[in-house]
């Protein structure tokens, strides 16, 4: 210690001697080996602690908390509905509605719808006619004309 | 003035080198460290646990505590190194004696462990064991400070430091616990163990 006791009184010398000594004892009473077991803690606990074992971690993992379980489980229930709601719904299909009454046609307008109809599909077609009036002046089928019509139907299939 | 301060030589480049070394995580800085302070910070713990291997953790557990504040940066030195891991020590002990307040073993009487150790010259065997028993019956405040002086040797200046305390009112508690000692161990057994039952 560096300083001294203010007082002078000579009657608590024999008191300080004493706990001088008792301290003394206190202090040796650990072995020659303390101080390394002190510093081997400081060391192992502080300065170069372990990797941290596989234990240790799951000991303090997330998935130990039944809190943190529970609340991860509930958030996969309702996205696994939400999911599913969002798969059964068509983006861009139309609401399907009533079908509409239509009146029907007469006969006579089938027809014409009918002609009509061939008409417009007839507008896009290559001009059969030379085909359809050499077809009339040949009595008959020969090989070389039914190659002929062969390849000008193969034609007119591919211009469609 | 009797005492000493025995192994608790500093190196040449001074505590506050020593700090700095420490708080880099020098390995060889700890050991120092440990063999300048660890007894001491010991002593302060055996006196109150009267045990070896209780004194031994808190020890352990001290410096522990310190050196993760150390390292951490969570402490700066700033001159008042003993005072605060003497405060560190003594906060450890009390938590260990509230813990162990119901199984704790009587400090007071012939400790077999703690004789053992060579008597100093004048100083019986008898005399420590009074000396103890009369330690028992100081109050908390008393007994700390004539701990932190006479068994964790620290300084006057390091005590009021640590206890906040002004030097005077120090001082003088200081030697009022000294002569409540000394007409403690003086008066008969019966009166030492009537004062501290009360």
């Amino acid at each position: 210690m560096s300083d001294t006791p203010f007082h002078n009184d000579a009657g608590v010398e024999p008191i300080e001697r004493a706990l001088h000594s008792l301290g003394k004892a206190l202090r040796e009473q650990p072995d020659a080996e303390f101080e390394a077991r002190i510093a081997d803690a400081v060391r192992r606990e502080v300065l170069a602690p372990p990797p941290l074992s596989f234990a240790r971690a799951g000991a303090r993992a997330w998935w130990r908390s039944h809190a943190v379980l529970a609340a991860a489980a509930m958030l996969l229930i309702v996205g696994s509905a939400v999911v599913l709601l969002l798969s059964s719904k068509p983006a861009s299909r139309p609401v399907p509605g009533p079908i509409a009454q239509v009146d029907p046609l007469s006969p006579a307008e089938e027809v014409d719808e009918l002609i009509a109809t061939v008409a417009w599909l007839r507008e896009d077609l290559p001009d059969l006619a030379s085909l359809e009036e050499r077809a009339a002046s040949i009595g008959e089928l020969d090989e070389a004309l039914f190659d002929q019509a062969e390849d000008t139907l193969l034609d007119t299939e591919d211009s469609i | 003035m009797v005492q000493d301060r025995g192994q608790d030589t500093l190196p040449p480049d001074g505590l506050t080198a020593l700090l700095e070394r420490a708080a880099s995580g020098e390995d060889g800085a700890w050991s120092e460290l440990v063999r300048i302070y660890s007894r001491r910070v010991f002593a302060l713990a055996r006196s109150r646990l009267n045990s070896n291997e209780a004194a031994e953790e808190v020890t352990q557990s001290v410096f522990v505590t310190v050196a993760r504040k150390v390292t951490s940066g969570e402490y700066r030195d700033s001159g008042r190194f003993e005072a605060w891991l003497f405060r560190v020590a003594m906060n450890r002990v009390r938590d260990e004696i509230r813990r162990r307040r119901r199984s704790m073993v009587e400090t007071n009487g012939h400790d077999p462990e703690l004789t053992r150790a060579p008597a100093e010259k004048g100083v019986s065997v008898e005399d420590l064991d009074a000396l103890r028993g009369a330690l028992a019956t100081l109050s908390e405040a008393d007994r700390e400070i004539i701990e932190l002086r006479h068994h964790g040797e620290l300084s006057f200046r390091e005590i009021a430091d640590l206890t906040g305390e002004p030097m005077g009112t120090l001082l003088a508690r200081h030697h009022r616990a000294l002569r409540k000692l000394r007409d403690r161990m003086e008066a008969p057994a019966g009166e030492n163990e009537m004062e501290s039952s009360r």
